[in-house]
């Protein structure tokens, strides 16, 4: 599924669901880049 | 019942005259962003939700067309299902009806599993299709 809105960056300010003690979350690259 | 034919399932049965039983549970529009840190609401962010199926019906009996004119202004936040492989198609579906192409998008797949992925994105990159993500469903 996508969420889509503003409260999607919480998936990065509350990334609290981990597995094996590793974060699940991944930043796009193309994304990341334009963030700077 | 929130998608997954729950409620045709239930005709279907009461039709037949076969007992079933419904367990209330939660959506997984709800579950997935949960699992992900994602509140769909919040006090100062979004005060409306809005879940849509990524497409209609797929076995051909009927097909209820996403009208994404409609939807993409319709909430603060969409929660998407259902649209695994058309996620390129509809971010610029969304673009195209106004969304800005920096909204921020967190594709979630495999929630509250061991492989439970969640990539942060933007509709622009999820609209550009050498740049689109692999998301592969459950998601």
């Amino acid at each position: 599924m996508i969420v889509v809105g503003s409260v999607a960056l919480f998936a990065e300010k509350l990334d609290w669901f981990k597995v094996g003690g590793r974060s699940t979350l991944k930043m796009d690259p193309s994304t990341e880049r334009e963030r700077g | 019942m929130v998608f997954g034919r729950g409620a045709e399932k239930a005709e279907f049965l009461r039709g037949k005259d076969i007992n079933f039983e419904i367990v209330p549970g939660v959506s997984a529009a709800f579950a997935g962003p949960t699992a992900a840190g994602i509140p769909v609401t919040h006090r100062l962010l979004s005060s409306s939700v809005l879940v849509v199926a990524g497409h209609g019906s797929s076995d051909g009996t009927e097909q209820a067309k996403v009208d994404w004119k409609k939807n993409d202004r319709a909430a603060d936040t969409l929660a998407i299902l259902m649209g695994a492989g058309i996620f390129r198609e509809i971010a610029s579906h969304l673009i195209r009806g106004g969304l800005n192409a920096d909204t921020p998008v967190a594709a979630i797949s495999w929630a509250t599993t061991a492989k439970q992925s969640t990539i942060l994105s933007t509709l622009g990159t999820l609209s550009c299709k050498s740049r689109t993500p692999r998301i592969r469903p459950p998601a």
